[in-house]
């Protein structure tokens, strides 16, 4: 049964269309995101609500699912992410090939770390496999799969022990701050851009969030102080994100990662900042939705169908990436591009939902 | 002179590997026949450009630290290393007892402004001597305005430069299909601009593959774009490590006098790999930064 529209749909909505235009770099609407704001991006919004909509798996407290069926179902949503990693990765790379065709210019063939895969096909096609090597704008999938296989200990962890999770979850952040851990790339020599270990703390504490008890309903019980306490964090950071007026990084005490802004270790800063934004955010919504009906039911039909969503969008900021270059781009290229791209999300999202109602 | 044994180790390899060339000549095809070409490709023109830092870290830890940003370039005949992996084996061979790290903390696909972010954050975590910046790629293919692209590089460089660590740029590959587009020769133009206003270290790539592009014409060879790209790649490494070989003993400007002597490409030997020296400042005297590239006929 479709879920009524409510304000988490609706903010994954606008995460899935925020990602598409960020992931066509340069093209005028880019610049109307919020990362050119706020230090935290999309990104954080979207693993945050990844965390959140665990809760409809694992069920109310007063009836919750068996642990086994509750295990089924995420290792299931799982292997469909990984599914779906596998299918744009592939897709992406034949996109990359035919522009370097088409276009006759190899310098596709290089971009976006494709060049492992053009020109190292060997061992670029197990470090695909073993999400090891991952194409750049395509590595966030990767990060939700890994997410997604932890998930059921998370679900567990906060059945046998809920006040735990969070503390387990960020101690991880924390020694992965501390030691600098992050997970390594393979052929090519490096790390994830998202590190999981870092990661895994937003994901935890959207699902915790959720939850009418523990920290989730202590913050629902004073959202009110702390909308008030958020708000000057955010203003403040955005004014020093706008105006770049950040400390030195390089003058920072050790451990460095725990002073400086780093997106790959979501770095304390980025992570009260975007804390501090979704509190005070989220204030909004009663009022989007009185004021713009038509575009909450829009943007939620498209957080009901992320998956789907995602990954035609990742597919599609790739095409615009091209299409782009190909015409020289400009403010008339980026608008047809931009507006077909969130058009072909639109149909998406309905076109998941008539087959679910079909079936 | 702490620097000198280095230093005399490194013109006895350059010997060394210039009289083996002379002895013998390579089966077209082979590796040694690809980095002859190479050789032959280079073109010269050392300024006054130096990397005190990185030269300092040698002389007094016996070790360099280098932070490579941007897309991470890779070898593509020699698939078991990328470009980094041997550029530090040929430092480390060229500069005996001297260990060479380079953390290749490159994201493909970015464009300047989102890596000169990156950069500042790596380098206080990394602590590096110098830096490899590839860049203008994805600029290239983002379209990003030359203006915004040649203040991105410019207030990156001198926030470097500020932080006591060298640069260098690693520029565009050369494209025969885009030796006539606008944009991308833009983006060409204000990297070559940046390095010769900041008096920075570039790798010259693009002249260097166009000169491979020429050189096998001349000889009768029709490569495709995919050939010289892969040339291209094959002989980065070699580029990389004669520009730093350079960069790391030459004299800063107003010591000319005592600087080495300047290494003409064209009848030098190069380090043992016989790399070619492609290391440009964009000086007028940098026949790749004064001549605009040709198309093809």
């Amino acid at each position: 049964m479709q879920r009524q529209i409510n304000a988490i749909d609706f903010w994954r909505g606008y995460a899935l269309i925020a990602i598409f235009v960020n992931h066509i770099p340069q093209n005028f609407y880019d610049q109307l995101t919020h990362k050119h704001f706020s230090l935290s991006d999309s990104a954080e919004l979207f693993v945050f609500l990844a965390g959140w909509s665990l809760r409809h798996v694992v069920g109310p407290p007063e009836d919750p699912k068996p642990t086994s069926a509750l295990l089924h179902r995420l290792l299931g949503r799982a292997v469909t992410l990984y599914v779906a990693q596998m299918a744009i990765a592939l897709l992406a790379t034949a996109m990359l090939a035919a522009a370097a065709l088409v276009l006759a210019n190899p310098l596709f063939l290089e971009w976006h770390n494709a060049a492992a895969i053009f020109y190292d096909p060997v061992r670029a096609h197990i470090g695909v496999v073993l999400l090891s090597h991952q194409l750049g704008y395509f590595d966030i999938l990767p990060l939700y799969v890994v997410l997604m296989m932890i998930a059921p200990l998370v679900a567990v962890i906060h059945r046998v022990a809920p006040h735990a999770l969070l503390p387990i979850s960020f101690a991880i952040y924390l020694v992965s701050l501390l030691f600098g851990i992050t997970m390594p790339t393979w052929p090519v020599n490096g790390q994830w851009f998202f590190n999981p270990l870092c990661w895994q703390l937003i994901f935890v504490l959207g699902f915790s969030m959720s939850r009418d008890r523990g920290p989730g309903g202590w913050v629902k019980k004073n959202i009110g102080w702390i909308r008030i306490c958020a708000a000057p964090v955010v203003v403040v950071l955005s004014i020093m994100s706008i105006f770049n007026l950040w400390w030195d990084p390089t003058t920072v005490p050790e451990p460095k990662l725990l002073f400086i802004i780093g997106k790959t270790f979501v770095t304390p800063i980025r992570l009260i900042q975007f804390l501090a934004l979704i509190a005070v955010m989220s204030a909004a919504y009663p009022y989007i939705v009185r004021a713009l009906p038509g575009l909450v039911s829009f943007l939620s039909r498209l957080g009901r169908n992320s998956l789907p969503v995602f990954c035609v969008g990742s597919l599609l900021s790739l095409a615009g990436q091209i299409v782009r270059f190909a015409n020289d781009g400009g403010f008339v290229i980026d608008t047809i591009l931009v507006g077909t791209g969130i058009a072909i999300l639109g149909t998406v999202a309905w076109l998941a939902e008539w087959r679910m109602r079909k079936d | 002179m702490r620097g000198g044994p280095i230093a005399f180790g490194l013109l006895g390899l350059m010997f060394a590997a210039g009289a083996a060339a002379q002895t013998h000549q390579p089966p077209p095809g082979s590796p040694s026949a690809v980095q002859k070409q190479c050789a032959d490709a280079a073109e010269v023109g050392f300024g006054p450009v130096t990397l005190p830092h990185a030269a300092k870290a040698l002389r007094d830890r016996k070790r360099l630290k280098v932070l490579a940003i941007g897309a991470t370039p890779l070898n593509e005949r020699d698939q078991t290393q990328g470009h980094y992996a041997r550029v530090e084996k040929v430092l480390e061979t060229n500069f005996k007892g001297v260990d060479v790290e380079i953390i290749d903390r490159g994201v493909s696909g970015e464009i300047a402004r989102d890596g000169a972010e990156r950069i500042k954050t790596e380098v206080a975590l990394v602590e590096p001597d110098l830096v490899f910046w590839q860049v203008g790629v994805a600029d290239a293919l983002a379209l990003t305005p030359a203006g915004e692209l040649k203040a991105t590089l410019s207030r990156t460089v001198v926030w470097l430069k500020e932080h006591n660590v060298d640069v260098v740029l690693i520029g565009l590959k050369y494209q025969r299909s885009l030796a006539g587009n606008e944009g991308f020769q833009r983006i060409r133009k204000v990297i070559r601009d940046v390095v010769r206003e900041h008096e920075i270290l570039r790798v010259g790539h693009y002249e260097s593959i166009e000169a491979i592009d020429r050189l096998r014409r001349q000889e009768g060879e029709t490569a495709s774009e995919l050939d010289l790209s892969d040339a291209g790649s094959n002989c980065l490494a070699d580029f990389l490590s004669r520009a730093l070989a350079v960069g790391l003993f030459a004299k800063p400007r107003g010591d000319r006098s005592q600087a080495p002597a300047p290494v003409d490409n064209a009848t030098a030997p190069g380090p043992p790999t016989q790399a070619p020296v492609s290391a440009t400042t964009g000086s007028p005297s940098d026949p790749g930064a004064a001549a605009p590239s040709k198309p093809p006929q």
